[in-house]
């Protein structure tokens, strides 16, 4: 009875969290439920001026409705949706080219490993909010274009860490003991190399996608993400602060108020995560 | 092709045995890594040279400890001789075949005829790979068994190392085994393929004295059972005794005694040796403090001292020793001492 | 014989997430002026832990729970921290396994020497270094390596900056954590001679804290096993060595190999030391004891105290099979 491990279980490294990162979990869950559920969570469609302009919040209009006639209360859940995916998808792309490529730079080393690092450190050198702005305004408006937007920026972030955790783990005995019996380096690489670099992704994962959460809200804010109608919270702030001085205040709040929710949510998280590992690394 | 065949006597009695391994002068010197500036203003480039101009011939069927203290060059030798690294200079013979320079798909195909046991068994073993996996891995890379009877022949090597039930042990992690079970592991790792040749390097130094014994007997069944070599490795002279036919003395990268084990204990000839020997704690209480005498630390590799490397700290050194290296000559059957004063008692 | 080190009923656990380990069990120890006494034990065993918990250098999640430390006169234990301080270094000198790590390699030796003499006493820097001088001297390190960085020296050479470092104030007691442990053979052989010299010369008692039973027996006046952190065994070395009461005892010595006896069969202990999280009840030794007796999987031996020995097992609650 060969047990079969599925790869996803194995991947997913169990932590242990505390108070902080269970807070912070709440708080992600909560957007995550909002995205989910968004239909039956919602009377109106976000994207159709529903209802008389600049109302407060009411009975009608939990939040308010916006300028356009839009109801808040719609656009702030389906607004959960749209940065919740442009984040996954500019993760997902950020690791899918920054760990290969750093676990190779780091493996091979010579002169391969110079030129690819001098291209990841020109890169993090930009403040990330510019390169995503240049990015995002040469390729033009879009989930994908977004989301590819944001990856590039950390990118370097996913490549330096997993080229230190594979610098590192490449001197182990095991790694020499995989040589010993013969595996060839790209056995090395995935079953004695990777597997050990995973729990760095997972704490660069962690940290990294509050700033994530904040890079779309920024580029959302100027109108560099997704196209109009789409509900964006960083859309909305925009949108809604000229109204903010002439007391419409509900139209800057809300989105502001969850844009901050699932940032921090994300920074307890990533906070309680790399403390865990910091300390199995000092229990081992 | 002198010395290919020799009659020899191992513990199982006299034999026609032949050559599995022969190092002809081999080196490995180490550059060392200085700062740019260094090298711009430095004339000659620096080296450690760990091994040194090492001949050795290790016979089928034999346990070979090689014994010296750290620095002397024995890990680094064990490593060389599995070709983990590659010798600067020398040849490596294994089997009549000449691997100083195998690379690529070929040294992996050799890596099926010898193994290596590492020190640690707390860093050797993959932390993210069950026991089974580990245990299975080589056989999967060399293609040599797959599914249900990858399993039952991992199952069976579990065993043969004494790690029962092995279904207790295929799904467990290393860090879930004691250091003296991880240790086993890794020897059941390295006998799957079913090598010729074992290098053992320090396999018991990390493991409790009373341990270590278990350990021993095991590796001395596995050697019975599957007609294994064996070259031990280990600092640790009394450890020597117990395992080894015959034992090569380290010093500064050079072999400086070799012979049967009972000969190297009951007349040691180099001085070195014996200072070794009389260095090791024995159970029994010292009437007044034990004085070795040796002079100085071990010197640097980098630099090791003209003509025989020992003559700065050695009790009985004369002017031959200040300008010439001594070379292994057989002083009594079978045992070779490097020493100018060497002289059978 | 004087007393200067008292331990009674010292128990030190540590608080880990997977449970309490119990790394010092309830354990009583005196050492003598003047000599040196080796505690023996493997992985497990709680030796080091003794070892720390006398100077109060238990890292948590680890804590003293109870006991008592008598040391001149005073309770260790509820020493005030400032005045503990004014002990550590002066009074009880400790050298531990590896000096790389114990040593500041960004300073001096001849520096580190000089700060340690004046934090503890009131002399000037002159002084002081006069004090460093001699105590390099004393253990055999020439005056022109005062100024070298740690990385300069062997290993050999910076154990014994140690030495020199725990022992330049003349203190009564030295606790040597595995001092040897990482040394060749040969360099072992000559820091030992060298702690025993001290010995002599200052009057000053040794806990030496080790797994080598040989070097134990081979340097020590008396020898105390511990396992699973309790003590199994106390007394002379050379009456440990000729006539050990204790199994586990037994077996440790017969598991040494001897150069000096023809090769025989090598002894092993069967089974694993336990896990600390959930010892066995009773004696701890109990499962791996070639001679278990009901009565040690339910009760924890009581000791017996003879002479100059030490005994705790139940095939010697009787009294009368001792033999002395």
């Amino acid at each position: 009875m060969y047990t079969f491990r599925p790869i996803l279980v194995k991947l997913v490294p169990k932590v242990r969290l505390s108070i902080l990162g269970w807070a912070g979990a709440g708080m992600v869950a909560l957007t995550v439920f909002l995205a989910i559920f968004a239909p039956l969570l919602t009377p109106y469609d976000p994207t159709k001026a529903v209802g008389p302009s600049l109302q407060p919040p009411c009975w009608e209009y939990p939040l308010g409705t916006n300028k356009i006639g839009q109801d808040m209360w719609s656009r702030i859940v389906y607004g959960a949706r749209t940065i919740l995916i442009v984040v996954l998808l500019s993760t997902v792309i950020s690791m899918l080219i920054g760990v290969p490529l750093g676990l190779i730079s780091g493996y091979a080393g010579g002169l391969l490993d110079r030129i690819l690092s001098m291209i990841m450190d020109a890169i993090y050198a930009f403040p990330s909010l510019i390169l995503a702005i240049a990015m995002a305004a040469a390729l033009g408006p879009g989930i994908l274009n977004t989301a590819i937007s944001i990856a590039i920026v950390y990118v370097p972030t996913y490549f330096r860490m997993v080229r230190g955790q594979t610098l590192s783990i490449k001197e182990q005995l095991y790694v020499e003991a995989a040589r010993a019996i013969g595996a060839n380096h790209t056995t090395i690489l995935i079953s004695y190399i990777f597997p050990n670099v995973i729990s760095i992704i997972t704490v660069v994962f962690t940290l990294s996608v509050a700033d994530v959460v904040l890079t779309e809200a920024a580029l959302s804010f100027f109108g560099l993400s997704v196209p109009a109608p789409t509900p964006d919270w960083g859309f909305d702030l925009k949108a809604g602060h000229p109204y903010l001085l002439s007391g419409y205040w509900w139209l800057v709040t809300f989105p502001g108020l969850m844009i901050m929710i699932l940032a921090v949510g994300f920074t307890f998280i990533g906070e309680s995560v790399a403390e865990y590992f910091q300390a199995r690394e000092v229990r081992t | 092709m002198i010395g290919l065949l020799d009659v020899t006597y191992t513990m199982g009695g006299w034999s026609v045995v032949d050559e599995i391994l022969r190092l002809i002068d081999v080196r490995k010197w180490f550059p060392v890594q200085k700062s740019f500036l260094e090298r711009l203003l430095a004339k000659e480039r620096l080296f450690i040279k760990a091994v040194d101009g090492v001949n050795l011939t290790v016979w089928r069927g034999e346990t070979l400890a090689l014994v010296g203290e750290s620095g002397c060059g024995k890990t680094t030798l064990g490593r060389l001789i599995v070709r983990l690294i590659d010798p600067t200079s020398g040849r490596i013979i294994f089997n009549g075949m000449d691997i100083t320079n195998l690379q690529g798909e070929e040294l992996r195909r050799l890596r099926r005829r010898m193994q290596i046991i590492f020190q640690d068994p707390y860093a050797s073993l993959n932390p993210r790979m069950t026991i089974g996996e580990q245990v299975a891995h080589p056989l999967k890379i060399h293609e040599l068994a797959q599914g249900s009877e990858l399993r039952d022949i991992v199952m069976k090597a579990l065993e043969q190392v004494g790690l029962t039930p092995p279904e207790k042990f295929y799904n467990a992690y290393p860090r879930e085994l004691s250091g003296g079970q991880r240790q086993r592991v890794a020897i059941a790792r390295s006998i799957v393929l079913k090598p010729e040749l074992v290098v053992a390097d320090e396999p018991v130094s990390m493991i409790d004295v009373s341990l270590r014994a278990s350990i021993l007997d095991l590796m001395l069944t596995l050697k019975q059972e599957l007609n294994l070599t064996y070259i031990f490795i280990t600092h640790d002279l009394a450890v020597a005794k117990y395992i080894a036919d015959r034992i090569a003395v380290m010093y500064l990268g050079k072999i400086v005694e070799h012979g049967p084990s009972e000969l190297i204990f009951e007349n040691p000839l180099h001085p070195y040796t014996k200072a070794l020997l009389s260095s090791i704690p024995i159970p029994r209480p010292l009437k007044e403090p034990r004085k070795v005498e040796l002079k100085g630390e071990v010197p640097n590799p980098i630099n090791p001292p003209p003509g025989c490397r020992f003559h700065p700290r050695c009790p009985i050194a004369g002017e031959i020793c200040r300008r010439e290296e001594p070379e292994l000559r057989e002083i009594e059957k079978d045992h070779y001492v490097a020493c100018f004063y060497a002289i059978c008692s | 014989m004087e007393e200067i080190l008292s331990i009674r009923n010292l128990k030190t656990y540590y608080f880990t997430r997977d449970g309490v380990v119990r790394a010092v069990d309830n354990v009583s120890l005196s050492i003598n002026r003047g000599e040196l006494l080796g505690l023996v034990g493997e992985s497990g065993s709680g030796k080091s832990s003794l070892g720390l918990s006398i100077v109060r250098l238990i890292p948590p999640p680890g804590r003293i729970v109870d006991g008592e430390i008598t040391f001149r006169g005073m309770n260790l234990l509820k020493l005030p921290e400032k005045e503990l301080r004014n002990i550590r270094g002066k009074h009880i000198g400790m050298i531990f396994q590896d000096p790389l790590t114990s040593l500041d390699p960004l300073r001096k030796i001849g520096d580190q020497l000089v700060e340690t003499i004046i934090v503890h006493t009131r002399v000037n820097e002159e002084e002081a270094k006069e004090i460093a001088l001699r105590a390099l001297e004393r253990v055999g390190i020439a005056p022109d390596r005062f100024d070298d960085y740690p990385h300069q020296l062997s290993g050999g050479m910076r154990q014994r900056v140690m030495i020199a470092m725990a022992t330049m104030l003349n203190p009564d007691l030295l606790i040597a954590d595995e001092p040897t442990t990482a040394l060749d053979v040969i360099v072992q052989s000559r820091i030992m001679d060298l702690l025993s010299d001290l010995k002599k010369s200052m009057k000053m008692a040794i806990l030496l804290i080790t797994h080598d039973l040989a070097l134990v027996i081979e340097r020590s006046d008396r020898v105390a096993v511990m396992y699973a952190g309790e003590l199994c065994e106390v007394g002379p070395s050379e009456v440990i060595s000729q006539e050990p009461l204790h199994p586990y005892t037994q077996l440790l010595l017969e598991s040494i190999p001897d150069i000096e006896k023809p090769r025989t069969k090598l002894v092993y202990i069967p089974g694993n030391p336990p896990d600390m999280r959930n010892p066995p009840t009773g004696c701890r030794f109990w499962p791996r004891c070639p001679k278990v007796m009901d009565v040690c999987k339910r009760i924890s031996p009581r000791s017996l105290e003879l002479d100059d020995r030490f005994v705790r097992c139940h095939l010697y609650n009787g009294g009368l099979e001792c033999g002395r």
